[in-house]
């Protein structure tokens, strides 16, 4: 199989064959990134092909000693924070000071799967679902979190703990459902 | 970190999944090269700019009879030039192959006669034997010689002047001048030689020159109406996303996730009326210069419309709306109405002449400018769009196009011509971005009414 480094040039020269390769090996490892930040999946499919649109006319300055897969997931975490931004604006986070910041039971996560978490997170409202993926799976502080989405560290914090809450109650439920379908198995 | 979160991280880790192949087409279409406005405008204005100078080049040279360079000679040159015909003619063995085959009747000695008569014989004699000289050689050698001169067998007993009367006198003192310096002589000469050589059979001589043809030709001009029906074949993306937050569920007025759509295109014929002058350049080739109104329709379904300035619009997803207030209803009709100035300039060339009939092909360039383009909903409350072409993704404001064409046309008396004609025009400029769209193209149909400037006598 043809090395990334020779497929990126060959996509750099502008090769369609070779971005089409390059988009096949790496699409379907992209998608679940857009998938958690878009509200459904033909939401998450126009960002993710305007990220690999931007990725084309960008590898030029992909740096070599960076993982690619790191900097594709990066583009398509940016996309994908553009492509709600509007949306961010329209519905501004505000601060939720009744919201509790931690949540003190655990959320057992074992019984489902990735896809049944993804779309929990797609119910998600557009900031707590943006801030939830930025901190709990991008590993994003929330003081690089606020910068990035022009709202204050608090609001980012709050959003976390709303969409933090707003998962326990669909994992809890979600859970419920395989339990009872345990019991009666 | 709690656990939590490097449990979802790990949920996470190594997820796949598959994207639909909408993607990839999206991907590729992103990539193909963007219109460069900046060059293309340039282009544009360098090249109708250039169009108006072939033109007006064209009708100055024209007017000047660049391309009857023959027929347009004073008298003096235009006997030197008939003259190294005539030579070229009677050296060429294929020209006395004609010759030949010209067998001398009783018509043609009846027609010398008449040449005499009218030219030379007004005293009525005749001309002794000792005087016989060749008819044709008479005008081009001194007196002198036409003693020795020897007439053909057909022109004996037909023409014969005396030597001693009063025209033979004159003929020997007359001043040795060549034929050519007399008007009279050269018609007289014309005459005869049409009489003997039916003009078919000069045809037949000539083309093997072309100054002769230039010669005989002389180019009609002619203006024309015409009416047609033509039919835009427009290639367009047809449906666009939106984002959920500004899609809002005209019931529970809560945001919705959904795509705004458009159907296929279905081209609707429309009227179309024109202009035009052609210019004959030779006996093939013409110029032909048009400018054509026509109002171009196609039908489309969307599935929304918007409200936008107070306004109730329909949404053709393809001309681009406003995504500040979008509501979804039911799929309903759309008609789209193009009004576009077309200006062209073809060159026709006649491929077939069957007398009144003659068919042509033609080839050029054209400039479509869309003065209005209008998008009209079926549901009642909905008014009209207005849009700008260039805001859609398969027209721009201007666009240059190629256009080719077969026309016939009917030659109903030396003043009128009918014509009907197909044409197929291909937009050079305005197609859309995507690379798997065709460029948008017009196919029309058309009757013309020409009517003749100059005219050939018939």
């Amino acid at each position: 199989m043809i090395q990334d480094i020779e497929l990126i040039n060959k996509c750099i020269k502008g090769e369609l064959k070779a971005q089409r390769e390059l988009y096949d090996r790496y699409a379907a490892k992209l998608m679940p990134v857009a998938m958690r930040y878009g509200k459904s999946q033909e939401d998450a499919e126009d960002i993710l092909q305007d990220a690999f649109i931007k990725v084309f006319n960008s590898l030029g300055s992909f740096r070599q000693e960076a993982q690619f897969l790191t900097w594709l997931k990066r583009i398509v975490i940016n996309t994908s924070i553009n492509h709600n931004r509007k949306k961010l604006y329209q519905q501004p986070m505000l601060d939720i000071e009744k919201t509790p910041l931690h949540v003190e039971n655990e959320l057992i996560l074992s019984n489902l799967h990735f896809t049944e978490i993804m779309a929990m997170l797609q119910k998600l409202p557009v900031g707590c679902r943006t801030v939830f993926n930025l901190f709990a799976i991008e590993g994003y502080g929330h003081k690089e979190i606020a910068e990035q989405l022009e709202v204050t560290e608090g609001t980012s914090k709050s959003q976390y703990a709303r969409a933090r809450a707003l998962l326990k109650s669909m994992i809890d439920e979600a859970n419920r459902v395989v339990q009872s379908n345990q019991v009666m198995l | 970190m709690s656990s939590f979160e490097e449990d979802i991280q790990n949920m996470f880790e190594g997820a796949e999944f598959q994207p639909s192949d909408k993607v990839w087409a999206g991907v590729e279409a992103g990539l193909a090269p963007k219109k460069k406005k900046g060059i293309f405008f340039m282009w544009q204005t360098y090249g109708i700019a250039a169009g108006i100078a072939a033109v007006l080049s064209f009708g100055l040279l024209l007017n000047n009879g660049f391309f009857n360079d023959g027929a347009a000679l004073p008298i003096k040159e235009r006997s030197e030039v008939e003259k190294t015909l005539n030579d070229t003619t009677t050296n060429d063995p294929e020209s006395d192959k004609i010759h030949s085959l010209q067998q001398p009747n009783e018509e043609s000695k009846r027609s010398l006669a008449a040449i005499g008569r009218e030219g030379m014989a007004k005293d009525e004699k005749t001309l002794s034997s000792d005087g016989q000289a060749n008819l044709q050689a008479s005008f081009n050698q001194p007196v002198e010689d036409l003693k020795d001169a020897q007439l053909p067998n057909q022109f004996n007993n037909v023409l014969r002047i005396e030597a001693g009367s009063e025209l033979g006198r004159s003929i020997q003192l007359a001043n040795v001048k060549p034929y050519r310096s007399s008007l009279a002589a050269e018609k007289l000469m014309f005459n005869s030689k049409m009489d003997m050589e039916p003009m078919t059979s000069l045809n037949g001589l000539y083309a093997m020159s072309s100054v002769s043809e230039a010669i005989d030709f002389d180019g009609e001009n002619s203006i024309n109406g015409s009416l047609g029906n033509s039919v835009l074949n427009i290639s367009s993306t047809g449906s666009s996303s939106l984002s959920e937050s500004t899609i809002l569920d005209p019931n529970s007025n809560n945001a919705l996730n959904t795509r705004v759509e458009s159907g296929q295109d279905q081209a609707l014929g429309a009227i179309s009326a024109g202009l035009g002058v052609s210019l004959q350049l030779n006996r093939k080739l013409s110029l032909n210069l048009g400018a054509r109104y026509s109002e171009f329709r196609f039908k489309n379904s969307s599935n929304a419309y918007s409200i936008e300035g107070g306004k109730s619009l329909p949404i053709y997803a393809p001309v681009g709306f406003s995504t500040d207030n979008v509501f979804f209803v039911g799929d309903y009709d759309l008609e789209n109405t193009v009004q576009s100035m077309f200006l062209q300039g073809t060159l026709s060339y006649k491929v077939l002449d069957l007398g009144k009939f003659d068919l042509s092909i033609n080839a050029g360039l054209g400039i479509d400018y869309f003065l209005a383009y209008k998008v009209k909903g079926e549901l009642n409350f909905l008014e009209t769009r207005k849009v700008n072409a260039s805001e859609s993704d398969f027209l721009n404001r201007t666009n240059m196009s190629g256009v080719s064409g077969l026309g016939l046309n009917y030659r109903l008396n030396n003043q009128f011509g009918l014509s009907g004609d197909i044409s197929y025009r291909r937009f050079l400029t305005g197609s859309g971005t995507d690379v798997n769209a065709k460029p948008s193209s017009v196919l029309g149909f058309g009757l013309s009414l020409n009517y003749f400037l100059t005219r050939k006598e018939e």
